[in-house]
């Protein structure tokens, strides 16, 4: 029966029990003096709670443009990041082509691509209208770097992203990062939860990445705050394939929620 | 119902007449301090509640087209509390390293009965012991002590019968006494 009450003192505190419940604690409460020590001990234990001041944010969360949802993991990476990344989780079709051989990005080729600003000649320009199914091919990365000319060639696609002073370009294709093959002269580290592959050429910085099913390589002004480089490479939705499935879901890209 | 008395987060929420549906950053300039302490009481740690609001605005937005006006930060609270609960699944699913707090963050362990915690201590000891909680007896008690929902009001929120509110209340309340009890003050009756 004790037992039976002391399960009840929380709700009795609080306000919760029915007319006979309430009795019922009362009374046992008047024959035992430990229930009263606990049911003091509870109180107190809920004051202390709800003593609790207000957390404030700390930073401004009203922006200038409408909230996106946070990158999952990105809270993780060890440098102070800015911004908000978002995270999207496309199911695609059965029937699309799921390119799953190990990849070591051309990331000579790509830093050259970013360099031309888009003159190479395997690369293509592309409308937006025609890419605007691919989740990957976001308005903007964060810090002001707005989406300013897309490029395809072959199967890599090339965002390019510009602030008006620095550019920034997000090349993806289908695929798994081959990291034995990636060049000696960069090195790995993990970020979030995975490796990345990182380097610097013809002063340009180079990041490698696995984003789900695509090969992700950031290529960006040398003069860049390096932070931004690497919290782009986590803006980039994480597309897995799901066998079986014919639905496709896609949560179109949104505007970045300025945490600053 | 009684009111409950004390919680000031729930002030400001009883059903007088609501204006119009506000816009999502009329939500996040007047309610933004209440959607982060409720983040902040669930999830123990900033980085983690930020992330929580960023996506419980998401929701916000897109739910305020069809959103009732009535009981706005009930509404907020259950939208902070879901996204908190999906986090937690996703984990469970996806378990992530994470990184070791900043140093300035990581609390000490559990003080001994003969160590006493100043009064600045004191809230960061009790938040350290509600993230110590399992997720739901925390979220069960952060809607009970942080936003003062009544029990019916938690049990909607939290999809769970009202009697399971109860024991999880009184099972995160007994875990909170037992880790809090050097604190309490000895032979202090309590006001109900």
């Amino acid at each position: 029966m004790t037992t039976d009450v002391a399960a009840l003192l929380s709700a009795y505190l609080d306000g919760e029990l029915t007319a006979d419940e309430r009795r019922q604690v009362e009374r046992a409460l008047e024959a035992n003096p430990g229930l009263r020590g606990e049911l003091t001990e509870l109180g107190q234990t809920r004051g202390l709670i709800r003593g609790l001041a207000d957390v404030e944010p700390r930073r401004p969360l009203v922006a200038t443009a409408p909230p996106r949802p946070p990158q999952h993991g990105r809270h993780r990476l060890a440098l102070a990041v800015v911004g908000v990344a978002a995270v999207w989780l496309v199911v695609l079709s059965v029937g699309v082509s799921l390119g799953s051989l190990p990849i070591a990005p051309d990331v000579d080729q790509l830093a050259l691509q970013h360099a031309s600003a888009g003159t190479t000649m395997d690369f293509e320009p592309m409308a937006f209208d025609e890419m605007a199914d691919d989740p990957a091919v976001l308005d903007d990365v964060g810090h002001g770097m707005e989406r300013a000319a897309i490029y395809q060639a072959d199967d890599v696609t090339q965002v390019r992203y510009s602030d008006g002073q620095h550019d920034l370009s997000v090349f993806h294709q289908r695929g798994e990062v081959d990291w034995d093959e990636m060049p000696d002269a960069g090195e790995m580290a993990m970020m979030d939860d995975g490796p990345v592959w990182m380097s610097t050429m013809a002063g340009l910085d180079v990041l490698v990445t696995q984003r789900g099913d695509l090969v992700v390589t950031i290529v960006a002004d040398g003069d860049m705050d390096q932070e931004m480089t690497m919290e782009a490479s986590v803006m980039v939705p994480e597309v897995e394939m799901s066998e079986g499935l014919v639905d496709r879901l896609v949560d179109a890209p949104r505007n970045v929620f300025d945490r600053f | 119902m009684a009111r409950r008395n004390g919680l000031r987060l729930m002030e400001g929420s009883e059903p007088e007449r609501e204006p119009a549906t506000p816009s999502w950053e009329a939500v996040a300039r007047e309610h933004g301090t209440f959607m982060y302490t409720v983040a902040y009481r669930l999830s123990g740690r900033h980085d983690e509640a930020e992330d929580l609001v960023q996506t419980a605005l998401v929701r916000v937005e897109r739910g305020l087209g069809t959103y009732e006006p009535g009981n706005l930060r009930g509404w907020l609270s259950r939208i902070v509390t879901n996204v908190f609960l999906d986090e937690t699944r996703r984990r469970k699913r996806r378990p992530v390293q994470p990184l070791p707090d900043e140093p300035d963050r990581v609390i000490a362990g559990a003080p001994g009965a003969d160590d006493a915690l100043t009064a600045a201590e004191l809230p960061a000891y009790i938040q350290t012991a509600i993230r110590s909680l399992p997720p739901d007896y925390r979220t069960a008690l952060v809607l009970c002590d942080v936003v003062g929902m009544t029990y019916p009001e938690i049990s909607a929120t939290l999809d769970i019968p009202v009697g399971t509110v109860r024991s999880r209340i009184h099972r995160a309340r007994s875990s909170m006494r037992d880790l809090l009890r050097p604190h309490l003050e000895a032979g202090k009756e309590v006001e109900q």
